[in-house]
């Protein structure tokens, strides 16, 4: 490209070359190490259901928190226009929890603030996401997908004790 | 169709082969803006982390 | 032969133009009048969006126009703004560029007019449940959100409009060709034509969708869709479409604002290659818009991620051919030292000013851009407001902003008119910056503090005290903004209905010579069909699995 000393004209081209593709491979390999190492892993595939038979399909059929094992929780919520159910959710802290949850109408966000809970609950799938909740406090639960006129209104709670 | 106004290769070429310099402020800029992605991207992984609720 | 065209016409020759290609001029200039008409509207709402974070509740002293209120009043924001603004700017501004490139007027006339005709058809058909309120779904309309069919029906057809252009420009080439046997392809025409077969391909998915789904299920033939497959098939074209929307912007930033800025374009042969990488790389990564959805495999997320990383490459190759051409100006025009010559750019150029800004603040977006697709780190921001600072750099300034200062030298040669002024157009670029930079800022501090995206905030009852403190800057940013869009249609207005016509000087497209010409790079660089096959086998690879999977697993019966 540039005429005149080819050597200096490669070390040059390096200069910012090799940063430009030996950083972003670092992010890559560090949120790799986090994701399968250090366990904060993204949704995956939590089967599918029929969104008319909720209600009597387990675990929809009691929606709650259960404990399966002490510090291990289940809790199962179903999102809908324009609520969680259930609403607000108790668990002790330092608790490894997994939530399943499904729509019964139309696509629902299901953020946990501070919390790496970041989900969309969609009719006919069912969401399945773990979180350990280390520090005691109450976090807002919140839909972020916009899902109607009250979208903004549909929120829930989870205390950590 | 009219040739007057297509430069050929054989008028640009002084200009193509002039000597320019190495865009050294383009480096630099370079640089820092990779140094900021950096420090920008760190922030939020370590959002990510502390939140995270990882047990010690 | 040379194939970077150079300013080497007469003032004469160049007003000459004009008539030689007066189809394509109007063509242009219909779409630019679209496109501005459509940012006018769906920017007037953003503004109130940004009143009612602040409780200050315009919506029902326009109730009556605006029956939905705020919901209604964002999907007009993001359709008008995302989907028809730049589309039509778009395709208006490629129409121009392409043929003034090939130095050819396209080969069917009738073709261009059809293109234009099919688009607003498409539009004003979209239009109407859009403004009737039976349209609120969102530029994004994920089932089981459902709208009037028309809606459906009239996008598509401007999307069916849009592939017209990529027929008209192959056959413009292929006659171009036929004369220049050897020649490399002009580097504006060569770029268009790479954005369009980018557009096509990716369209398919969301043809797809509407084609297959929500056409019929809107018109009641099928019982049920599918949700993640609609998001899967939205999301196939909706990452490319940013690529649509921003290689346009490169475009110019490549082929003009070199010229503009007194240098050259330090490299065709690595703009060509940051093009081919966008070709290869667009679509193939739509995933990492669905990382939250579950239906979907953890694994498959991860490819689409690393792959999402792959294709921030070219964009990093335009960072430093663009800043390294900028350089070639500002020290042609007597800068020095190190970074010094960033004063000597010619900063009281409004085009150019308008671009640099753009410029600046992109690579903040571009930044963000990196975040989100960082794989499990985008729980942190997904559906959060982060996400629309995010895009308001990016589309909203990379894009909108180069657009405008596009546009500062555009509309002259189209109008025949010389701009009004070129002080009003200097204080637009700018209040654009600092109103964006604020309201982008804020933005996207209050996502990582957790707010919501696309939520009436103002009415939320879990708002904190702590957004609403920031909330502020947002609306100051967004009233700034709105004095900046005040400035850019007042001085176009003025310039349509000035007596005064445009200058030779304002004739002459800013063609910018290359340090390093086409010639540099290998011949592979202007062959279509290696890059066209890579293309194609990556996004096989890519979705391929996750497409087949969703297909074959799915009832199709969600209401």
């Amino acid at each position: 490209m540039m005429k005149g000393n080819k050597y200096a004209a490669y070390l040059f081209e390096v200069a910012w070359i090799l940063p430009s593709v030996a950083i972003p491979i670092s992010f890559l390999v560090a949120i790799v190490l986090t994701a399968f190492v250090v366990g904060i892993g993204v949704p995956g595939i939590g089967g599918r259901i029929d969104p008319k038979a909720i209600s009597t399909t387990a675990p929809f059929d009691k929606p709650g928190v259960r404990e399966l094992a002490p510090g291990r929780y289940e809790v199962v919520i179903i999102g809908e226009r324009f609520l969680f159910t259930p609403k607000q959710i108790e668990v002790p802290v330092g608790s490894k929890v997994t939530f399943i949850m499904t729509s019964r109408d139309v696509i629902h966000g299901f953020k946990i603030e501070d919390s790496p809970i970041n989900v969309l609950l969609v009719p006919g799938q069912i969401s399945r996401v773990t979180a350990t909740f280390a520090k005691p406090g109450e976090y807002l639960i919140l839909c972020h997908e916009y899902c109607g006129p009250a979208h903004h209104i549909m929120a829930g709670k989870i205390i950590v004790k | 169709m009219q040739e007057a106004h297509i430069q050929h290769s054989t008028d640009e070429t002084d200009d193509e082969n002039e000597e320019h310099p190495q865009p050294r402020g383009a480096l630099v800029i370079m640089l820092s803006y990779l140094l900021l992605l950096t420090v920008l991207w760190l922030n939020v992984y370590l959002q990510m982390i502390n939140s995270g609720g990882i047990q010690p | 032969m040379a194939t970077v065209r150079a300013s080497g016409l007469s003032f004469a020759q160049s007003r000459a133009e004009t008539t030689r290609f007066a189809t394509e001029h109007r063509l242009a200039g219909l779409n630019l009048l679209v496109a501005f008409l459509a940012l006018a509207v769906g920017g007037l709402m953003g503004v109130l969006q940004a009143l009612q974070y602040n409780k200050i509740n315009a919506y029902p002293a326009i109730k009556p126009v605006l029956t939905g209120g705020y919901y209604q009043g964002l999907a007009l924001h993001g359709v008008l703004n995302v989907l028809v603004f730049t589309t039509f700017y778009i395709i208006g501004w490629l129409t121009f560029i392409a043929t003034r490139s090939f130095d050819r007027p396209l080969a069917s006339r009738r073709l261009g007019w059809a293109t234009f005709g099919v688009m607003t058809f498409g539009l004003l058909m979209a239009a109407v449940p859009l403004l009737m309120n039976n349209a609120t779904v969102m530029f994004t309309f994920y089932p089981p959100l459902k709208a009037d069919a028309l809606f459906y029906i009239g996008l598509t057809l401007v999307v069916v409009g849009t592939w017209l252009l990529l027929v008209n420009l192959i056959l413009t080439y292929r006659a171009w060709r036929a004369e220049h046997p050897t020649d490399r392809t002009p580097l504006a025409a060569w770029m268009s034509m790479v954005t369009m077969v980018m557009w096509t391909i990716c369209t398919a998915g969301v043809a797809a969708e509407m084609l297959f789904m929500l056409i019929p299920w809107s018109l009641g033939l099928i019982p049920g869709t599918d949700p993640v497959l609609a998001r899967t098939l939205f999301w196939f074209t909706g990452h490319p479409i940013v690529y649509f929307w921003l290689l346009p912007a490169y475009i110019s930033w490549y082929n003009f604002v070199p010229k503009q800025a007194g240098g050259k374009l330090f490299s065709d042969p690595m703009a060509r290659v940051s093009f081919i990488l966008f070709l290869v790389l667009s679509t193939p990564i739509g995933l990492h818009h669905q990382i939250t959805d579950p239906g979907i495999s953890e694994i498959w997320k991860l490819v689409h991620a690393i792959f999402t990383f792959g294709v921030f490459f070219p964009s990093l190759l335009t960072f430093f051919n663009v800043v390294a051409s900028l350089e070639i100006g500002g020290r042609a025009r007597g800068g020095k030292g190190w970074l010094a010559w960033v004063f000597a750019l010619p900063w009281n150029e409004p085009s150019f000013t308008a671009q640099a800004l753009a410029m600046i603040l992109f690579a903040f977006g571009g930044a963000g851009g990196l975040i989100n697709a960082s794989y499990n780190m985008n729980l942190v921001v997904h559906n959060t407001s982060w996400i629309s600072g995010h895009f308001h750099l990016t589309v909203g300034t990379a894009v909108t902003l180069s657009f405008m200062g596009v546009a500062y030298w555009l509309v002259p040669i189209i109008t025949g008119k010389q701009l009004f002024s070129k002080k009003l157009a200097l204080a637009q670029a700018w209040t654009w910056f600092v109103g964006m930079s604020l309201f982008s800022h804020f933005m996207h501090t209050l996502g990582l503090m957790g707010m919501p995206r696309r939520t009436d905030i103002g009415a939320a009852p879990y708002l904190k005290p702590e957004w609403s403190a920031l909330l502020v800057y947002v609306g100051i940013g967004a009233v700034i903004m709105f004095v900046s869009a005040f400035l850019f249609y007042l001085n176009m207005v003025l310039t349509l209905t000035s007596k005064k016509p445009a200058t030779d000087a304002d004739y002459q497209i800013p063609w910018s010579k290359a340090a390093s010409g086409p010639e540099d790079g290998p011949v592979i660089l202007d062959r279509w069909k290696p890059w066209l096959a890579i293309s194609v086998v990556l996004i096989v690879l890519n979705y391929g699995p996750t497409l087949f999977q969703l297909i074959s697993t799915s009832p199709f019966n969600i209401p």
